[in-house]
């Protein structure tokens, strides 16, 4: 049998002042301490500076919990971690679920157990598709009355995607409470994935309204962000780009707020792509020297040359070619020192596209006199 | 030349009764059938092709043996080889009236499939039943193939106002070669390093030359018709579409269908052609970064845009069926030239689930039926307890079919149309089989595609053994079925049907399970 390859969150080692068999004020301390997070993290959903401070929460209990095992604390702790894995993704929420599971069967709480292996049975279908957890559902059973029937609802959606919009439907009259708000919104997003797949990306809008007031309800910037960031995304596929704007603009702040590098790019390229087409320069510059910083801080070199590209174009719409040049000749420079060419070739087209557009005469000039400036910067 | 025409149309006008022979010959075979049942080598050949996949030469004992293989004696090749000839020979003059093969599922199969809308060479055809299929539009020939669908006949236009003629929005080559003469050569500080964000290359192919990432001026006719894997659209536009349906983050899924759905809203006039292909290539990057999983999901990326694979294979595979020796592993040997390289299936990486569905997202969807409960009754007409009721419902019954109700003993012999249904999924359980050697093999080439020289072949090996498994079921539960059919009703348990459609119901979870297996640990051969 293959050795479980320890968590990085749960597996971590106890206090370097721990002993064995000391129990000082010191354990007691570190015990308080650990009940009191506990309590917060059991209180409290997964949104906002909570979100951002479970992390660590989770981290101090386990901590303890080397020390002083507790199945009770174990099962909610392991359930609170596979619900931070599960909304970024990760694959190791279903481990942590059925070691939450594990706890709860020590304890002997069935209800505990039972809302922990339908998590544990969602996030494999989130994670390999619904076929994949099929059979753990069916050895789940069906017992009635049912003690969870919100998560049991969660998990029909994802085995079951022909009826998601029913199971979330379902599961969100039973999501109502403060402290499941984080599964609330998770619910909300779902159903208006579920409605944008099944080609109703109108209906879709309510629910991420809804979200986007729990989200905000929470002060959960990030959260906030990529509600704007969906109801953006269906405006600009169903053709409405002018209403994408407002959206895409609270996404890139949010983005922001929540120092997030990527969706920083992300939002930006395509709000800086739309503003672009509506000649709003000055507004489309800073969003491309945001980008440009943020992009260049990841590594993402395509993104780089797309920026500089977008604010060379603000110059050129300001009639400011030369200064347009300048910041394309500069970054392709750049770029090919790097050894990034499939970036570099893109501003190499377009520089080529606007000495096709400029002419000769006008354009090897300008390019001859920015690079003449560039060689002896350097 | 012309002997070899002559001798085609000789076969040609022998073929309708060579067809009706041939298939008597053939249900014979087929009703004498049983697991283990020894068989000559060329009444295997015979079967073999009809069956076209290993299936049948692991049911046989390996009887249906290839030329040259050791343990065969000079009797049974020279068998083996006539079968092949005849059977090249007929096929080759079913070419001639048929439409090409192609791939994309089977006759039944929900539309959009491969691109072939002819026959596939892994149908198995007349395998189970076949006496009700009259009423099928799908159902099989005489010969038990699948009729070849009306095709009308295009005639080419003289002056096709759509024919390329000279590009005359491409940047010229001396505004490409001006830029690179103004700022000369640049020192490279070293290869770049695949760190960040880098890592995620799945799009770059397209970036290559710049003259294809230019425009003289953006007109919205430069979007139109821009797919495949090569161009500059095109690329980053897939990579956005298979994250959209594929990918397992939120954020992913939604940058996915916003360079799937919205392509053209990140096209800005002000911005060029160029502005707006990297625009789309820097949302195709965060996409993949924001699905996660570093170069594990960007070779998985790239497994979905290798889109010349099926195509490929069943081009290859088709002539192989043909001959009744259709093998995952021989086939992509057959493709990639020579023995693929191979490590034992334990020693693979984990497999890859984002490159199982890249793979998957290459063929066409597969028609694996749902195996239907059988109900011994459904002929029975249902009478009423009052006479003259029964009386009424009679005669309009038989003004309605014309068929009178009344006359028909409630211990009559169960007829063969109740047991259809299961027949029917049994045969397409057996196509599924099949195609599935294809399928896999396919997804090998994907690979190899990708990253030449990837172990791909012992999980091929492991799927063309255990299909062969899956097919000797489908088969011994559809022969059970077959010999229900004529039985005394009172002499048949429910129970005992029962348990055979769900052992064929079984079977096909094996085979999805497979399936999904296969295309799993095929990709996860990318990381080795």
């Amino acid at each position: 049998m293959p050795e479980r390859v320890p968590d990085p969150l749960l597996d971590v080692p106890a206090s370097p002042g721990s002993h064995r068999t000391t129990v000082d004020e010191a354990f007691l301390d570190r015990v308080y301490d650990a009940q009191q997070t506990l309590a917060i993290l059991r209180s409290r959903p997964l949104l906002g500076p909570d979100r951002h401070a479970a992390t660590e929460r989770v981290r101090q209990v386990a901590a303890v919990l080397q020390e002083l095992p507790d199945d009770l604390a174990s099962a909610d702790l392991f359930g609170l971690a596979g619900d931070l894995a599960l909304d970024l993704g990760h694959g190791e929420a279903v481990d942590r679920y059925l070691r939450g599971a594990a706890a709860a069967r020590r304890r002997a709480d069935p209800v505990r157990e039972r809302d922990l292996h339908l998590r544990a049975c969602r996030a494999v279908a989130r994670m390999r598709g619904p076929e994949a957890a099929t059979a753990f559902f069916s050895e789940l059973g069906r017992p009635s009355p049912e003690p969870c029937p919100a998560t049991l609802h969660l998990t029909q959606a994802e085995l079951d995607p022909h009826h998601a919009r029913d199971h979330l439907e379902a599961a969100l009259a039973h999501l109502d409470t403060a402290a499941r708000a984080h599964d609330r919104i998770m619910a909300l997003e779902d159903l208006a994935e579920t409605l944008v797949r099944g080609n109703e990306p109108l209906l879709a809008l309510p629910p991420l309204a809804e979200a986007l007031a729990l989200a905000e309800r929470w002060g959960d910037d990030g959260h906030a962000a990529h509600v704007h960031a969906m109801r953006a995304s269906i405006y600009l596929v169903s053709g409405q780009a002018e209403r994408a704007i407002p959206c895409l603009r609270a996404a890139l702040d949010g983005a922001i707020g929540d120092e997030d590098d990527l969706l920083t790019v992300t939002h930006g390229t395509v709000l800086a792509g739309l503003l672009i087409d509506r000649a709003a320069w000055t507004e489309a510059e800073t969003v491309a020297r945001r980008i440009l910083t943020a992009a260049e801080r990841r590594g993402h070199w395509i993104a780089v040359a797309d920026a500089a590209l977008a604010w060379s174009t603000t110059f050129a719409g300001r009639d400011q070619p030369g200064a347009g040049i300048a910041v394309l000749a500069r970054t392709l420079v750049t770029l090919r020192s790097r050894g990034a060419t499939g970036a570099a070739a893109l501003l190499h087209a377009r520089l080529g596209e606007l000495r096709s557009t400029m002419g000769a005469s006008t354009f090897d000039p300008l390019l001859k006199r920015v690079m003449t400036a560039l060689r002896g910067t350097r | 030349m012309a002997s070899s025409y002559q001798e085609q149309r000789r076969l040609q006008q022998q073929q309708p009764d060579l067809d009706v022979q041939e298939d008597a010959r053939d249900q014979q075979l087929l009703e004498s059938l049983d697991e283990g049942m020894e068989l000559a080598p060329d009444q295997a050949g015979r079967v073999g092709g009809q069956f076209g996949n290993a299936a049948l030469a692991a049911l046989l004992g390996n009887q249906v043996a290839t030329p040259g293989a050791s343990g065969v004696d000079l009797e049974e090749e020279e068998s083996v080889e006539l079968v092949e000839d005849l059977g090249e020979e007929l096929a080759s003059g079913h070419e001639l009236d048929a439409p090409s093969y192609g791939g994309g599922g089977t006759p039944a199969a929900p539309a959009g499939g491969g691109g072939g809308g002819g026959t596939d060479p892994w149908d198995v055809g007349h395998l189970f039943g076949g006496d009700d299929d009259d009423e099928d539009p799908n159902a099989p020939t005489r010969t038990g193939r699948i009729a070849p669908s009306a095709r009308r006949t295009f005639k080419a236009p003289t002056d096709d106002p759509f024919a390329e003629g000279p590009d005359e929005g491409e940047l010229a080559p001396a505004d490409i070669d001006g830029v690179d003469k103004a700022i000369g050569p640049t020192q490279a500080r070293g290869a770049l390093s695949r760190d960040g964000d880098a890592l995620y290359a799945a799009v770059e192919p397209c970036l290559a030359d710049p003259r294809e990432l230019g425009r003289k001026v953006l007109e919205p006719e430069d979007l139109v018709g821009r797919h495949g894997a090569t161009d500059p659209v095109g690329r980053p536009t897939e990579i956005g579409r298979f994250i959209a349906t594929s990918g397992r983050s939120r954020r992913a899924r939604a940058v996915g269908r916003i360079l799937a759905g919205a392509t053209s809203s990140l096209f800005a006039e002000a911005g060029g052609f160029s502005g707006g292909v990297a625009r789309l290539c820097t949302l195709a990057v965060c996409a993949e970064a924001l699905e996660g999983g570093g170069a594990r999901t960007d070779r998985a990326v790239s497994l979905a845009l290798a889109q010349d694979a099926w195509p490929r294979t069943v081009a290859r595979a088709r002539p192989m069926a043909q001959q009744g020796r259709l093998h995952a592993p021989e086939v992509l040997d057959d493709l990639l030239g020579g023995a693929t390289p191979s490590l034992p299936v334990d020693r693979l990486p984990p497999p890859s689930v984002l490159g199982g569905r890249a793979l998957e997202s290459l063929l066409p969807p597969a028609y694996i039926p749902e195996v239907p409960d059988l109900d011994l009754d459904s002929d029975l007409h249902e009478t009423s307890d009052d006479p003259e009721l029964a009386e009424l419902d009679a005669a309009l019954a038989f003004f309605a079919t014309g068929r009178d109700f009344s006359s028909q003993a409630p211990d009559r012999p169960i007829p063969k149309s109740v047991l259809q249904p299961a027949l029917h999924a049994a045969r397409y359980l057996m196509n599924a089989a099949g195609k599935a050697h294809v399928e896999v093999a396919a997804a090998g080439l994907a690979v190899s595609s990708v990253r030449p020289g990837a172990p791909v072949r012992a999980p091929l090996e492991a799927v063309d053994r255990a299909l062969a498994r899956i097919a000797r079921g489908v088969l011994r539960s559809g022969r059970k079925l077959e010999r229900v059919a004529g039985r005394p009703r009172h002499q048949v348990d429910p129970a005992e049907v029962g348990a055979m459609t769900d052992e064929l119901r079984a079977t096909r979870d094996r085979l999805l399970e497979l399936r999904r297996w296969a295309f799993e640990t095929v990709a996860g051969a990318l990381d080795a």
